[in-house]
């Protein structure tokens, strides 16, 4: 056999014989001689105009972004100008009274107290919603017991208890923070509760044939099982939040980004009621947006209802 | 009979793919004939699937041209049936829907279309399953699904793309007989991709080999084994001929890339043009 | 135990006895701190109750409903038209898509409640200025969802579709459209939950009608025993309204296994 024989695995060795009695027609194309061998894989030189065409479109997204942006103020200024009175808002305007509002200091506690009492409301709800929501997906017999009351709060518009709860509370920063607390309490139970339910039984399972002890098998498998579907419930509390404390100093006239902006509203002050808006926005975004990419990058392979 | 008189239906001129500054294959030349298949072989990377796509039209090719029946090729021509290795059943329609989708798309109602349709589903024995969904079908199922979508068009070309690549051992030796069968008695110019050397030979008439990165065409091989072939064609001396020499020359392929491994006399020995 | 009692497994007496427990505990506890807080506060159940019984029959529990009800079905009906179509133009249409994105993504997160003054300043009470509340809350979900799903279609579908010559008609009514509808559906659930409670708002602050405008006299009045009454209405609808948006979603996802 000859060298290269030696290298084929014996299956598919033939004999001299068999070779030489079976010729095979077949046709010969050219080859390039020393094409592939010798030669960078591609992927270095791939790379450099791969990467100058990404280049390329991300400008090009960033222009299209830009000029929808200007468009739509533009649209805006024109359309309020042209058809709208005078006290309606307005990109130009906005601008006008940006000096005016950022350096008036009501505004900025007006916007603290907001700010403030979101804060605090997520904290309280977070905290109790993933303890509630715990037990609940845990322990069979309270998961039965508080069903319906979770479920049926979690589908009704919480904004609904407003009223009531200025009655209760009176028009008082805690009327507003019950509100918040309780928008945001729903979404954390439900999303805990309906992550403890779902742990599947295999984890738990080894840890207890490792007679692993209770506490245990709640810190080291239940907490971080639970993990992305409380961050859910925490993305979907925040936007509920915000809306709680917007009626809440709607209703009972506390004074917050909400009331200023009722208030600016109704003494034909818009621009400035815009800009408030604007920073609402802006918070809303500041919160929610690197929340969300943070949920998707450490998260990949969970799902947001 | 693996010789076909007449002129060729599908010509693969000179193509050749570049992606920005990466050439996946270039060269590629043969020809297919009206009732002939084709086994196109090679490792992972050389562009088979590429080519298939330039012939289905879904691709255009950076140089060079394909044409079926005289036409190139810029767009999904008529007449050609795609059998894709991922099967591409729409899960959101029934086996019927999506076999009788090639149809539907040209227009034909579905009552005109039903019998050639039920037709179909029964010759790739699947009869019962015609309202069934794909994720109720088994991978060996939903690739006789995909089969039929591409048959039903009657089509003068099929294109298959390692279309067994996802199945188990049993299911996939089954289906190439099935194959073999169906093509027997619907012959039509085909081009069969697999990376499968055993596969190759089994199924086809001739088999083109490409190698290397970029793919080129190594060699064309005439398997010359009779039709209609069984299950007895892979015990014959001359498939295992064959086979050998295709395992060769695919390795061989491959030890190109390790040029600087001088230690590997597989290369030095059977290369032809220049030394490195 | 012989009978029916034996017909029906031992771990089912458990279950239902935790949810008999939950509710009865419940009731009971409406009960009794209905009793035993002021008037004003806090009702009994059993007050709650016959509260609700004079609201229907004295006509105003059903004119509210059916007042919010018009306005809730047109806001979102609207909403969902609009985002669906929205949604699948802008997954087609990459460029279009990308440019808009960060304006849907800051309207998305966007309290809408807070710009119900600024409507009412611009358009006043009614019923159309309501009508564009729910559509606002509803809107954007439904385009969120509807997007990201008909982006998210394997481009090897595609790949089938074209290598089976479908021209583009055919690839909205085979392919995207049929694709999209689970995501829909979801984007649909969500817009039925958010365009209740803009329902709700917008009654509040633009009047004229409806559950929320009864809410806020009731509140003025300090008859909370009405007010919950409503209150327990309002949540009925909510459940309903999101058994009905699980129920669209169970329907549609039938072909999808996996997720």
């Amino acid at each position: 056999m000859s060298a290269a024989d030696r290298n084929l695995p014996a299956a598919a060795r033939t004999s001299p014989d068999a070779r030489r009695a079976q010729r095979l027609p077949v046709m010969r194309r050219g080859i390039a001689p020393g094409r592939g061998a010798g030669r960078p894989s591609g992927l270095e030189e791939a790379s450099g105009a791969e990467a100058e065409a990404a280049r390329r479109e991300r400008t090009q997204v960033f222009l299209a972004r830009v000029a929808t942006g200007i468009g739509i103020l533009v649209l805006w200024q024109v359309c309020a100008a042209a058809l709208a009175p005078g006290y309606i808002a307005r990109p130009l305007g906005v601008l006008g009274q940006v000096p005016t509002v950022f350096g008036d200091q009501s505004f900025w506690s007006a916007a603290g107290s907001t700010v403030l009492a979101v804060v605090e409301g997520l904290i309280i709800a977070i905290v109790f919603g993933t303890v509630i929501g715990l037990v609940m997906g845990r322990v069979r017999d309270v998961d039965r017991a508080l069903r319906l009351y979770v479920d049926s709060f979690y589908a009704m518009p919480l904004v609904a208890l407003v009223p009531l709860l200025t009655v209760w509370f009176g028009y008082t920063p805690l009327a507003r923070l019950a509100v918040v607390v309780i928008e945001a309490l729903l979404p954390v139970i439900f999303s805990v509760a309906e992550g403890g339910r779902s742990l599947s039984a295999e984890f738990t399972d080894v840890a207890r044939a490792y007679r692993a002890p209770w506490w245990r098998i709640w810190a080291g498998i239940v907490l971080p099982a639970s993990l992305p579907y409380l961050l859910g419930g925490i993305d979907l509390a925040i936007g509920r939040a915000l809306v709680g404390a917007v009626v809440a100093e709607f209703i009972a006239s506390l004074n917050g980004l909400g009331y200023y902006i009722l208030f600016n509203v109704r003494s034909f002050q818009e621009d400035r009621a815009m800009l408030a808006m604007v920073l609402l926005v802006a918070f809303a975004l500041a919160v929610r947006v690197p929340f969300s990419m943070f949920v998707r990058r450490e998260l990949p392979w969970y799902r947001a209802g | 009979m693996t010789q076909q008189a007449g002129s060729p239906l599908i010509h693969v001129d000179q193509v050749s793919k570049r992606y920005g500054d990466r050439t996946v294959m270039s060269g590629v030349n043969f020809d297919v004939g009206p009732h002939e298949i084709v086994s196109v072989v090679g490792p992972s990377g050389c562009g088979k699937t590429t080519l298939l796509r330039c012939v289905a039209g879904l691709t255009a090719p950076s140089g060079g041209a394909v044409s079926i029946a005289g036409h190139v090729v810029t767009e999904p021509p008529e007449g050609v049936g795609v059998v894709f290795q991922h099967f591409g059943l729409f899960p959101w329609k029934t086996v019927f829907g999506n076999v009788a989708y090639g149809l539907t798309v040209r227009g034909i109602s579905r009552r005109e279309a039903e019998p050639r349709v039920r037709e179909l589903i029964g010759m790739v024995g699947l009869e019962g399953f015609e309202h069934s969904y794909p994720h109720q079908l088994s991978g060996g199922m939903q690739q006789r699904a995909g089969l039929a979508r591409a048959l039903a068009i009657e089509p003068r070309v099929l294109l298959m793309d390692e279309p067994f690549a996802s199945l188990d051992a049993q299911t996939r030796d089954l289906l190439q007989l099935e194959m073999l069968r169906i093509l027997d008695q619907r012959p039509a110019a085909t081009i069969f991709v697999t990376h499968s050397i055993d596969e190759a030979v089994l199924m086809g008439d001739r088999i083109v080999i490409l190698t290397g990165h970029p793919g080129v065409v190594h060699d064309i091989v005439e398997v010359g084994i009779p039709r209609p072939r069984g299950r007895e064609a892979v015990d014959s001396e001359r498939f295992r001929v064959v086979r050998d020499y295709l395992w060769t020359v695919v390795m061989k392929g491959q030890g190109r890339q390790r040029a600087d491994d001088g230690s590997n006399s597989l290369v030095n020995t059977h290369r032809e043009g220049t030394a490195e | 135990m012989t009978g029916w009692r034996a017909r029906v497994a031992p771990g089912r007496w458990r279950a239902l006895l935790g949810y008999a427990v939950g509710i009865a505990v419940g009731a009971a506890a409406w009960q009794l701190i209905g009793l035993h807080s002021a008037n004003f506060v806090f009702a009994p159940l059993t007050t709650t109750l016959s509260s609700l019984g004079s609201l229907i029959s004295d006509g105003s529990l059903p004119s509210a409903l059916a007042s919010s009800f018009s306005v809730y079905v047109t806001g979102a009906a609207v909403a969902i038209v609009a985002g669906a179509a929205i949604g699948m133009l802008f997954a087609r249409r990459a460029l279009l898509r990308k440019a808009f994105e960060p304006y849907l993504v800051a309207l998305y997160a966007t309290p809408m409640v807070a710009l119900i003054p600024f409507l009412l300043a611009l358009i006043g009470f009614g019923f159309w200025p309501k009508v564009i509340v729910v559509f606002l809350f509803s809107f954007f979900p439904v385009e969120f969802a509807t997007q990201r799903g008909a982006q998210s279609i394997a481009p090897e579908l595609l790949d089938v579709a074209r290598a089976f010559r479908t021209s583009e008609n055919q690839i909205w009514r085979h392919v995207v459209i049929p694709y999209t509808l689970p995501y829909l559906m979801t984007g649909v659930r969500q817009a039925l939950a958010r365009g209740l409670v803009g329902m709700i708002s917008a009654e509040f602050f633009l009047s004229a009608g409806g559950l929320g405008s009864l809410l806020i006299t009731q509140s003025e009045q300090f008859d909370t025993s009405a007010m919950l009454a409503v209150t327990l209405v309002i949540t009925l609808v909510g459940v309903i309204l999101m058994a009905m948006g699980r129920a669209f979603e169970r329907q549609f996802a039938r072909w999808r296994v996996t997720s």
